[in-house]
């Protein structure tokens, strides 16, 4: 492990502080679910292919749009990294999805669920034939979705949820690869109210 | 006297009919609806194809309050045997002929405002049935390296089927539809070619024949539709 630089101590020294200060705060003001609730969060994804070895490890932003306390308009935006632990199918991967959720309770630990839609930009990795052999295509994929939020402050939630991406990927020059793929994502989002009572 | 009673009784249905009705719904009259919204489309049954999966848009505008108008705009990519693909490009629109009034005019007596006007109660469940027209562009392509095809088509369609509508508050709806549609155009179809010489290799090439020729696929669609505006209520 590389010895932490001078210049990190400052930062790693204000992180710890600001958790212990947060987790100090009285409640006083919890989030609530209702219309115009906006919520949005990022994350590391990994995603396991059905017939793939490896990991595919995306960047994962998302929000949602609160029209009630129990619907939302989300929006999914997947921006592939790499492959860990097996060969790296893709030299592209990245997906946009816009869709629904429907949300339990307005407060504290929140379930949901929804359907996405939305298009991906894949192009395959063919070192063989070389990097650009295959074209960026652009194809439908739809993802159902279930997690929860658990919104214990009055701007941060903490977020857990698996999706699972259906697709198929068609190569200039190749059989359709495809796309079908579970993801996992979890993590701290953000949450406010952009509409008065 | 007997005729002033006669007359009464002859002339009380004009009188009634001249009057306005209470009951009448009025204000929150449900035509000039606009939505907005997005749609996920699975084809089945395409001609040499596997089965595809597409995305579009949509709009709505309601008519009146048994019909709707929905106006879409799809891209659909199917499968063509692992060999190559077919990409669909619709445009078009439907008629939404309502089996029942959305707003179910069984609980209106229960919610009269305070206007004296009745306030709609929004059905759980709202079936229908649909028919439109579409203009559609084909483009097939196969995936061989030896013998790179590509072949295309325009043609306009007629659609038909069924579908329910599940609102989501008055907020909008959620809808699944299936429907057939029937393409009119030029012929275009794929066929399997192989040669076992130099090495085994198989691709698809494509024909077009000469005259019309009809194509269908099955559309099952699920789309979420956002209320956006009123364009004509009082």
């Amino acid at each position: 492990m590389e010895p932490i630089t001078r210049k990190m101590r400052p930062l790693l020294f204000a992180a710890c502080l600001l958790c212990v200060h947060l987790s100090a705060q009285k409640n006083d003001n919890p989030f609530e679910l209702r219309k115009g609730a906006l919520r949005s969060s990022g994350a590391i994804s990994p995603g396991l292919m059905k017939n793939g070895d490896g990991v595919n490890m995306y960047l994962h932003g998302n929000f949602d749009f609160f029209l009630s306390e129990h619907f939302s308009l989300r929006g999914d935006g997947f921006y592939y990294v790499t492959t860990t632990g097996g060969f790296n199918t893709f030299a592209k991967n990245h997906q946009l999805f816009s869709g629904f959720s429907f949300h339990g309770k307005p407060t504290g630990f929140s379930p949901y669920a929804g359907m996405l839609m939305g298009l991906s930009f894949t192009q395959l990795n063919q070192p063989g034939i070389g990097y650009d052999a295959d074209r960026m295509g652009v194809c439908p994929v739809v993802s159902p979705h279930a997690g929860f939020n658990f919104y214990g402050e009055k701007y941060f939630h903490i977020f857990a949820e698996a999706r699972y991406v259906v697709g198929r990927h068609f190569p200039e020059y190749q059989s359709p690869v495809s796309l079908n793929e579970l993801r996992f994502s979890f993590g701290l989002g953000w949450n406010i109210n952009t509409m008065k009572k | 006297m007997k005729r002033i009673l006669i007359f009464m009784a002859v002339m009380s249905p004009f009188f009634a009919s001249a009057q306005r009705d209470s009951t009448a719904t009025a204000g929150a009259k449900p035509g000039g609806i606009f939505m907005l919204g997005m749609r996920t489309t699975s084809s089945l049954f395409t001609n040499g194809s596997n089965g595809g999966l597409g995305l579009g848009g949509q709009f709505r505008i309601r008519l009146t309050p048994r019909i709707n108008t929905d106006w879409f705009a799809d891209y659909i990519t199917n499968d063509l045997e692992g060999l190559g693909k077919r990409s669909d490009y619709h445009i078009g629109w439907s008629v939404l002929f309502y089996l029942f009034e959305p707003e179910s005019p069984r609980n209106i007596a229960a919610v009269h405002n305070t206007r004296g006007y009745m306030k709609h109660q929004q059905r759980r469940v709202v079936p229908y049935l649909l028919a439109g027209h579409c203009f559609d562009y084909t483009n097939l392509a196969n995936n061989s390296i030896t013998h790179p095809e590509t072949a295309e088509r325009w043609s306009s369609a007629i659609q038909a089927g069924a579908g329910v509508h599940f609102p989501i508050q008055k907020i909008g709806d959620l809808s699944f539809t299936s429907q057939y549609m029937m393409h009119l155009g030029t012929d275009i179809h794929g066929e399997v070619m192989t040669e076992t010489s130099p090495v085994f290799s198989k691709w698809m090439t494509f024909h077009e024949d000469e005259g019309g020729s009809l194509e269908g696929h099955l559309l099952l669609t699920m789309s979420l539709n956002v209320r956006i505006a009123d364009l004509w209520s009082r």
